[in-house]
């Protein structure tokens, strides 16, 4: 496990060296079991901008609901949630599968703070407080990494969930946010 | 009380309270405190209220609450009879969350009040008070400078009418920035109110307002 992370980290620090996108997740978690879809920022000096129609295009297609999480690879409480998730793989992984859950990764960095993350969905880009606004997300203030969100694929909240993932690194909690995602409807698209 | 049973936002949780006037024991003693305590947060005593006679004894405001902990309400009557409730919440890291990065603008001690055209049931009306302070509590580290603020917050807030005090607070720094709180205001002799509040670096602020406004 250990040499996996350490291999997992160098291969992150090799990318950062080629001027990459942070593609792994915060100090080399493993989140393999939950198969994630990766997404990496369009970067420019005043905005990350991460495209979240793949992610949503894929989950009406499978018949599934988002579970969003925008991680930054340099941020601490993102790296231990992330080790909470590989830890607990193997009880949560099949859950999430049994919530018909799309595990969707944005890559992120401390340096990209809330006036600079946006996210474009269905042709629209949004800063980040005004995407939280439409949604009717709570957490507007400020933006506090990691971000979790647990949506449809028509990007309809299932759940508010807090600030932070403090309030769900136990298999019981976590399993407590993403339950309603076990009851939503979902509107398959046409294949 | 009514606190959410998880919050959204461990830094800024929505809080009421209430105390009944009068003792629920035989005695009916007039209430003398409101112990606020918030039993896990580095500091477990949040605030301590008073209130006068034209102010019901309720008090809405927001509150850091740093780990799963219990929450309480203790009325102290002139008896010295005490009443508890409490409940549990479940918050995590609100005493280090970042300072906000959209707070109101204004001078530092800028006090705002607000009186609601809605008259309760009871009588009463909402005044929301709310102080210009960035209640830092020392412990939020700024995640991109690393620099923590040092403590500054609020101390003291006490609001007057015609000499005599209407409402009384002795705060610590799990109040959320910027202090904010809602009261129940009943009949008043007259329409100005002096608002006096100091904090942790010796400030002092003092304002009068208008009701009128």
């Amino acid at each position: 496990m250990r040499r996996r992370q350490l291999l997992t980290l160098a291969a992150a620090a090799m990318a950062l060296s080629r001027g990459e996108a942070e593609p792994f997740t915060a100090a080399g978690a493993d989140l393999s079991a939950y198969k994630p879809l990766q997404i990496a920022p369009r970067k420019s000096a005043q905005r990350w901008e991460f495209e979240l129609d793949p992610a949503l295009e894929k989950a009406a297609r499978e018949g599934r609901h988002l579970y969003l999480v925008l991680s930054a690879w340099d941020c601490h409480f993102c790296a231990r949630y992330e080790r909470f998730l590989q830890i607990n793989a193997a009880r949560l992984a099949p859950q999430f599968e049994r919530h018909h859950l799309l595990f969707v990764r944005l890559g992120s960095a401390l340096e990209a703070q809330g006036d600079r993350v946006f996210l474009r969905a269905k042709g629209h880009s949004e800063a980040y407080a005004d995407f939280q606004r439409r949604l009717g997300d709570e957490r507007t203030g400020r933006m506090v990494y990691p971000v979790i969100w647990l949506l449809n694929a028509q990007l309809q909240l299932l759940n508010q969930l807090p600030y932070g993932t403090g309030t769900f690194e136990t298999v019981p909690e976590q399993l407590e946010v993403i339950a309603p995602a076990l009851h939503a409807p979902i509107r398959q698209a046409a294949s | 009380m009514q606190v959410p049973a998880r919050a959204v936002d461990a830094s800024a949780v929505p809080l009421s309270l209430y105390a009944p006037a009068h003792s629920p024991a035989e005695s009916g003693a007039g209430l003398h405190k409101v112990y606020l305590i918030i039993d896990d947060n580095p500091n477990p005593l949040c605030a301590v209220f008073g209130f006068g006679s034209q102010l019901q004894a309720f008090v809405q405001t927001q509150v850091r609450i740093n780990a799963y902990t219990h929450v309480r309400l203790v009325a102290v009557y002139q008896d010295d009879s005490r009443f508890m409730r409490l409940q549990y919440v479940k918050a995590v890291g609100g005493c280090s969350a970042p300072p906000l990065t959209t707070q109101e603008s204004g001078p530092l001690g800028q006090i705002r009040a607000s009186l609601a055209a809605l008259v309760l049931p009871d009588g009463a009306r909402q005044l929301q008070l709310s102080l210009q302070h960035p209640n830092h509590n020392g412990l939020q580290m700024d995640p991109m400078t690393r620099l923590v603020p040092p403590p500054d917050y609020l101390r003291h807030l006490r609001l007057e009418s015609q000499g005599q005090s209407l409402f009384n607070a002795d705060l610590d720094f799990a109040i959320s920035p910027p202090p904010s709180f809602i009261l129940h205001l009943g009949q008043l002799a007259g329409n100005q109110l002096l608002v006096l509040a100091d904090d942790s670096q010796g400030r002092q602020f003092r304002q009068a307002l208008s009701l009128d406004a």
